[in-house]
C-alpha cells in the first residue's frame, strides 16, 4: 500500500503532508506527557518488528501479495499516538533509505498506515473488548481491527489516488477494498499471533500505560 | 510504576531484535515475488503506462531492498532488510529518548 512519487498530484500530496505533519506534531506532545523508560525499548522492537514483517509479502490469489501493516499492533500495545510516531518513523526510513513509497507520498502513506491504522486500530480494538473480556477480546478485538485498519487504510489510499485524478474512483475504490479485504485476514492473523506470543512470553507488555 | 533494571531493559532487547533478525533470515527466502494490492490494481487498470513513467523523486541507497555487490534477490533483500531493521530500531529509540529528555527539561 506504499504509495509511489507520480501517483498523486501536488494538491493531494501537500495536503495529506500537511495533515500527517498536524498529527506527527500532536502525537510527540501527547506521548511526552506519558513516555516512560520501560516505553523507549518496546518502542525500537516494536518498530524493527513491524519494518521486518512489511517485507513479508504473503501471496493473496489472483496473482497478488499483501504484507503486514502493523499499526494495530503497535496501537494495541503502546496506543494511537505511539502508533502514529512509529508509523512514521517506519515508512520514513522506508522511504528514504529503501524507496518504498514515494518522498511526495510519504505525508499519505502516513496518515493511511499510520494515522488511520492506528486510531481505527486502537478504538475497534477497544470497543470490542469491552463486550468480549480476557484473552477472546484480546484476539478477537486484535483479528477485527486489524482488517478493519487494513481495508480502512486502502479505501483512503484509493480516494487519495480519485482525487488526483490517477484513477476513477469507481474502479479504485472497489478494486483496493476488495484485494485489501483478504489481505486484511493475514494482517489479523499475524497480529493475534504477535498477541498471543507476547501473552505466552511478556504479558505485561499488554498491559503497559498507553502512550 | 518500578522501572526494570538496565539488565532487564538490554534482555529484551536482545532478545527482541534476534527474533526480528531470525524472522527476516528464515521468511526472506519464501516471501511472494507477486504485485502487492496496490500494483495489482495499478497494474490491471493502468497496464497502458509503462514501469518508467513515474520516477521517483530522490535516489536512495538501497532502492527495493538490493544492495549493490549481492546478485542474489534473496541475499540483498535479506542483507537490507537486517540493515534496516537496525536502522529503525535505533531512530525510533533515539526519538523516545528524545521526547522523555524534552519531558525532563520543561
Amino acid at each position: 500500500m506504499h504509495i509511489p512519487d507520480g501517483f498523486l498530484d501536488t494538491k493531494t500530496w501537500i495536503g495529506m503532508g500537511g495533515i500527517s505533519a498536524v498529527f506527527i506534531g500532536t502525537a510527540i506532545r501527547k506521548v511526552n506527557k506519558k513516555i516512560t523508560e520501560k516505553h523507549i525499548p518496546l518502542l525500537g522492537v516494536t518498530a524493527a518488528f513491524v519494518f521486518a514483517a512489511q517485507m513479508f509479502n504473503f501471496p493473496v490469489g489472483g496473482g497478488t501479495s499483501g504484507h503486514f501493516m502493523g499499526a494495530t499492533l503497535i496501537a494495541v500495545l503502546l496506543g494511537p499516538w505511539a502508533s502514529v510516531l512509529i508509523m512514521t518513523t517506519v515508512l520514513t526510513v522506508q522511504c528514504l533509505i529503501f524507496q518504498d513509497g514515494g518522498l511526495t507520498a510519504l505525508g499519505a502513506n502516513i496518515f493511511n498506515m499510520g494515522i488511520v491504522g492506528g486510531f481505527f486500530g486502537y478504538y475497534i480494538n477497544t470497543l470490542l473488548q469491552l463486550f468480549i473480556h480476557g484473552k477472546k477480546g484480546i484476539f478477537v478485538g486484535g483479528f477485527t481491527a486489524s482488517w478493519c485498519t487494513i481495508v480502512l487504510s486502502s479505501v483512503c489510499c484509493a480516494i487519495e489516488l480519485g482525487i488526483s485524478g490517477t484513477m476513477p474512483f469507481k474502479i479504485v475504490i472497489p478494486a483496493m477494498a476488495g484485494i485489501h479485504a483478504i489481505i486484511g485476514i493475514g494482517e489479523g492473523f499475524i497480529t493475534v499471533a504477535t498477541l498471543s506470543l507476547l501473552i505466552k512470553v511478556r504479558p505485561d507488555l499488554l498491559n503497559l500505560q498507553k502512550i | 510504576m518500578n522501572l526494570p533494571n538496565i539488565k532487564s531493559k538490554t534482555l529484551f532487547i536482545a532478545f527482541g531484535l534476534s527474533f526480528v533478525i531470525g524472522l527476516v533470515f528464515l521468511i526472506m527466502p519464501f516471501v511472494s515475488q507477486k504485485p502487492d494490492g496496490l500494483q495489482k490494481v495499478v497494474d490491471d487498470t493502468m497496464s497502458f503506462l509503462k514501469k518508467d513513467d513515474f520516477k521517483p523523486t530522490i535516489n536512495v541507497p538501497m532502492p527495493g531492498y538490493t544492495m549493490p555487490g549481492l546478485k542474489h534477490k534473496f541475499d540483498t533483500k535479506q542483507y537490507a532488510g537486517i540493515i534496516g531493521v537496525f536502522v529503525v530500531f535505533g531512530v525510533s529509540v533515539f526519538v523516545g529518548y528524545l521526547i522523555r529528555k524534552r519531558r525532563k527539561n520543561l
